[in-house]
């Protein structure tokens, strides 16, 4: 409701004053019915507006809720985005772990085996380096390939075999050495494990009367071994006093 | 300020806050002036209760644009239900009565009311029907027609056939001498 303008004079208060002498002079009560219209409709107008008012607020609320839970819901995806990152990470890590920790066994493996066969080498120079010796080259037989030497000190029985470009078996099956000694079976002399090496070299358990022994063999056994050959002679050789 | 005016401000300020039992006080004090203004300017009593509900209802949406430094809450309303009147009048296209009724007429109807707001009430609009009377012919009608019946001068001048200045000077030698007679005191009583 702007300022109205004047009515009949200029100056406000005559015109204020002549309004209101005029509306004393005509003065009259309308019916109690409009009283009661004019009332009511304002509390119509109040309670629908505090209705208005009401459902904004719930839509207000309603509106912070949802952003709420959008913020919630995408804290905890980070959070879960961020939990599954790290479990990721430590299933990495752990597989890495565990690849090192394989590799560590392989090398300590290696290193073993490395030692062993220093060991046995060690053996084999201080067996040929003795004042008696007996040895045997290996040759291979027909389709199979690689070599070997078997040292055996003739005085005390301790022994040693060196091979060379054999082929690594399957994990079911294993090198064997055999002795011949003239016409008797051939008695077991130990697994060749670690065969397949490019170089291999390994002790032999201290052999009975050694002076007897007319050659070694080689053959491919079951995995543990045999009491007598079973597979085929990949390699043999004669001993020479 | 009167404490008329002091009352009628603060009812205001009550109404705009949403206050229903301050609007009732607003409509108890000036329905009568307003109903009595708007069916003086209608001439017919539904059309002025149509305009009255209409401006209570006003002041109770926007009872907020009320400026006490612009004037006394009384005529501020006041003038509201005239322009209420006067616009309802012309989007009908008509007018129901064609010619102001004097003073002297009378002939306002009022519904029954309580006899002491009635005395009281009666007794102030006898003073000023009395000051009304006192003026002369011609200014008490320029006056009419200008509040009731929302003629510019120019209008005036040209419906009764007066100079414009003269229309001017017969309404403000009217009001000042209403002022005179009444002051602006009983006016608020």
């Amino acid at each position: 409701m702007p300022d109205e303008p004047m009515i009949g004079v200029e100056e406000r208060d005559l015109d204020d004053l002549a309004l209101e002498a005029l509306a004393e002079a005509y003065a009259a009560q309308p019916t109690p019915g409009l009283r009661q219209r004019v009332l009511a409709t304002a509390r119509a107008e109040a309670d629908a507006e505090r209705a208005k008012r009401g459902r904004s607020r719930w839509r207000a609320v309603g509106a912070l809720a949802a952003t709420l839970a959008l913020v919630l819901g995408g804290l905890l995806a980070r959070e879960t985005d961020l939990r599954r990152r790290d479990v990721a990470q430590l299933d990495g890590l752990a597989r890495a772990n565990a690849e090192l920790t394989a590799r560590v066994d392989t090398q300590e493996r290696t290193l073993a085996g490395l030692r062993e066969s220093l060991d046995a080498q060690a053996r084999a120079l201080r067996i040929l380096g003795g004042p008696r010796t007996l040895s045997a080259s290996l040759t291979p037989k027909e389709g199979f390939g690689g070599g070997g030497r078997v040292h055996v000190d003739a005085d005390t029985g301790e022994g040693a075999v060196v091979l060379a470009g054999v082929e690594a078996l399957p994990p079911d099956k294993v090198y064997e050495l055999w002795v011949l000694r003239g016409d008797n079976p051939p008695e077991p002399a130990g697994l060749l494990t670690g065969a397949g090496r490019a170089v291999y070299v390994t002790q032999l358990a201290k052999l009975d009367r050694p002076d007897e022994v007319k050659a070694f063999a080689v053959s491919i056994e079951p995995a543990g071994g045999s009491k007598s050959p079973t597979g085929p002679i990949v390699m043999a050789g004669t001993v020479q006093g | 300020m009167t404490d008329a005016v002091d009352i009628e401000s603060a009812l205001l300020t009550r109404v705009a806050g949403g206050d229903e039992r301050a609007l009732a006080d607003f409509y108890d004090r000036l329905s009568p002036l307003a109903y009595g203004m708007a069916l003086r300017i209608a001439g017919r009593p539904d059309l002025a209760e149509d305009a009255v509900q209409e401006a209570f209802l006003r002041v109770w949406r926007r009872a907020e644009h009320f400026d006490a430094t612009r004037g006394g809450p009384r005529a501020w309303f006041l003038r509201l239900v005239r322009n209420v009147v006067i616009d309802h009048l012309r989007a009908r296209g008509s007018r129901d009565r064609t010619e102001v009724r004097s003073a002297e007429q009378g002939d306002v109807n009022p519904a029954p009311e309580r006899p002491d707001e009635a005395a009281m009430r009666s007794e102030r609009a006898s003073r000023v029907r009395a000051a009304l009377a006192e003026l002369p012919q011609e200014q008490r009608r320029a006056i009419e027609i200008a509040y009731f019946e929302g003629l510019s001068h120019s209008e005036i001048a040209a419906r009764e056939q007066t100079p414009l200045g003269t229309v001017k000077t017969r309404i403000r030698d009217g009001v000042l001498k209403l002022r005179t007679a009444l002051g602006a005191r009983e006016l608020h009583a």
